[in-house]
């Protein structure tokens, strides 16, 4: 079974970036996993997700409503920073054409989102309020996922 | 206090912004006003950093339009080095670009305008998407849609290694050649892109042309805007993406300006309003003279349509006789008519698909003169390229180790930001009354909006999610008395 860790967010928007670097720590704590980040939205994450049987999302949050770096795995219409904000297309209608076009399209094994807070700034690192809860993310993602093999 | 009905946000578009409609008393709209919301600090960002990072920063200020950031900045780097780049090295250059043209026209043609279109205005939003819009047309043609694209993108990652975020990009040339035998795909690519290219103008002509209902919303008062134009054009005067002057049209079509993009300063004015984060810019000789079109306004508009009406001609002869069809069946130019930028969009399509044929039949495109290394800093750099959306300028200024002192983006949302704000008012006027709205009539609002195909995202570069339209409609004290909410 191929099963891929998505990565989402964008590097240069400091906490916006959390998803990238959360998936890199929990690929290389869980073996057989392949790993991809991206900054990339909408009908251009096809060619990165096609082809897997299985993808975990990880992305960050902006709710604005909860704790900076609380933890949630999203359900059904929810959604992270990155898998609507897309030129036309929604992550859930990609995986949708994906099938309708014949493509072998993973299914969903878990979204995960990282609160960030309403506003991101231009920046390379993380905020330090949010660095501080990176072990304890880390390690709730990798054994979430794991409990699903 | 006049009643406001807020469009929050708009749906199917990149970024995160909120339209206000403002109604007077008798309900009838009064004005109307798009706003953004801005995350500041990408300059701040920028400087200190050595100038030959921007091409592989600037694709990351959003989502949608990496490859025109790319190239501006890499232009940019040319002329801060005082460098041109070799024959082979702009053949590659251009043929990135036109891969680029063609891949972000179709999504923006199939994905956020043929929903409008194909399923119709008046559809059930859960069916006007893309879904919608294959259902109607059938799944080979998406099929096609999704095959030109990944071709066109083969491209790119050839050229500059990633094709949602381009990497490559240096001073005087590019960082690898073409072989012949990658010469035989790209030539595949191309043809089969000009065969599309063609078929998708035949689409539009038979689904949008064909419907008189459809027709008639294209030529309406409604989507009408008198304002000037600007874009790039060849020695010719002929529409090209990558290099050439900066022309301008009055809105009678009469040429006001016609200069290189670095005197951009002169002829660009940026302005500052209460009710937005976006700069407004303006002909700066004319003066800034509010949201006003027609005689005495000195608003101009940038983007596919705009391009069109700035040119003499496409530079490419299919795409000439597509260019002379679409004005014959828009009574001449230049065409104010704010939905006929999907129909210029499919034609520079075909004229980026045509440019590809030339260049992958170019002897000079395998050559291995990629790089110009004559290189002599003189600390400012202005790079210009039509971005899929319109006219992008890039300005940096370095100290004499070549690191940013200054950098200043000019995007083609910018550009087109207060003209937006009247094409809504505009729509609005003729659709909205009161504060009984409807899905239908407020999509026709959107449908202004999304001509544009403007990016918010790069325009406030900002980086947020979209989420669902919410309708709010105020009483004359300002009290919401209705909220509309679709998921």
């Amino acid at each position: 079974m191929r099963v891929l860790i998505l990565g989402m967010g964008n590097p240069i928007l400091s906490d916006d970036g959390v998803g990238l670097l959360i998936a890199k720590e929990v690929g290389r704590r869980i073996e057989g996993v392949e790993v991809v980040t991206t900054t990339s939205v909408g009908l251009n994450l096809l060619d990165l997700v096609v082809g897997y049987d299985k993808i975990f999302l990880i992305d960050a949050l902006t709710t604005g409503e909860k704790i900076i770096g609380e933890l949630v795995k999203l359900k059904g219409g929810k959604t992270t920073s990155h898998l609507f904000s897309s030129h036309g297309i929604n992550f859930f209608e990609l995986l949708q054409i994906g099938k309708e076009f014949g493509y072998r399209m993973p299914e969903v094994g878990g979204i995960y989102g990282i609160e960030i807070g309403g506003e991101v700034s231009f920046g390379e690192e993380l905020s330090l309020e949010l660095r501080e809860k990176i072990p304890y993310i880390i390690e709730s993602i990798v054994d979430d996922i794991t409990s699903t093999f | 206090m006049a009643k406001k009905i807020t469009i929050n946000p708009i749906t199917r578009l990149e970024g995160h912004g909120k339209i206000e409609i403002f109604l007077d008393d008798e309900g009838d709209v009064e004005d109307a006003y798009w706003q953004v919301v801005e995350l500041r600090g990408f300059e701040r960002f920028c400087i200190g950093r050595p100038a030959e990072e921007m091409p592989r920063i600037t694709p990351n200020i959003c989502g949608v339009c990496p490859s025109p950031h790319n190239m501006a900045s890499t232009k940019a780097l040319d002329d801060l080095y005082s460098v041109e780049p070799t024959p082979a090295a702009k053949l590659i250059r251009q043929l990135h670009y036109d891969a680029f043209m063609v891949e972000d026209h179709y999504i923006h043609f199939f994905f956020l305008s043929a929903p409008d279109f194909v399923v119709g205005p008046d559809a059930d939003p859960a069916d006007r998407n893309i879904l919608g819009v294959i259902k109607k047309v059938g799944l080979e043609i998406g099929g096609k849609v999704i095959e030109v694209r990944k071709r066109c993108r083969e491209i790119i990652k050839l050229i500059a290694s990633k094709p949602a975020h381009p990497e490559g990009g240096l001073p005087g040339g590019v960082p690898r050649g073409i072989t012949e035998n990658e010469r035989e795909w790209i030539k595949e690519t191309a043809d089969y892109t000009v065969e599309f290219a063609q078929f998708a103008l035949k689409l539009f002509k038979d689904l949008v042309l064909g419907n008189k209902k459809y027709l008639d919303l294209v030529l309406s008062d409604a989507y009408n805007l008198k304002t000037y134009y600007m874009g790039l054009v060849d020695e010719d005067k002929k529409l090209n993406f990558y290099e050439g002057k900066l022309r301008v049209v009055d809105p009678d079509g009469e040429e006001y300006a016609l200069f290189d993009p670095k005197e951009y300063v002169d002829y660009i004015g940026e302005w500052v309003e209460p009710w937005t984060y976006a700069r407004l810019t303006h002909l700066r000789k004319i003066g800034w003279s509010g949201l006003v079109e027609g005689e005495g306004t000195s608003l101009y508009r940038v983007g596919p349509l705009a391009r069109l009406n700035v040119a003499e001609g496409m530079a490419t002869p299919l795409a000439q006789k597509e260019y002379e069809e679409m004005y014959a069946t828009l009574g001449g130019k230049p065409a104010h008519h704010t939905l006929a930028f999907h129909w210029a969009r499919l034609i520079e399509a075909l004229q980026a698909a045509e440019d590809m044929q030339r260049i992958a039949n170019d002897p000079i495109l395998t050559s291995k003169d990629i790089r110009n290394m004559d290189l002599k800093l003189k600390n400012v750099g202005i790079g210009c390229v039509e971005a899929a959306r319109g006219t992008l300028i890039h300005h940096y200024e370095t100290d004499d180790r070549g690191i940013l002192t200054m950098v200043n983006l000019i995007v083609a949302t910018q550009h087109n930001a207060a003209p937006i704000c009247m094409s809504v008012k505009k729509a609005a006027t003729g659709f909205v009354k009161g504060p009984e709205v409807k899905e239908g009539l407020l999509n026709m609002v959107e449908m202004a909006f999304r001509a544009y195909d403007p990016c918010l995202a790069c325009a406030t570069h900002s980086l947020q999610g979209e989420m669902p339209l919410m309708v709010k409609i105020r009483d004359k004290e300002g009290n919401i008395i209705r909220t509309l909410k679709r998921p």
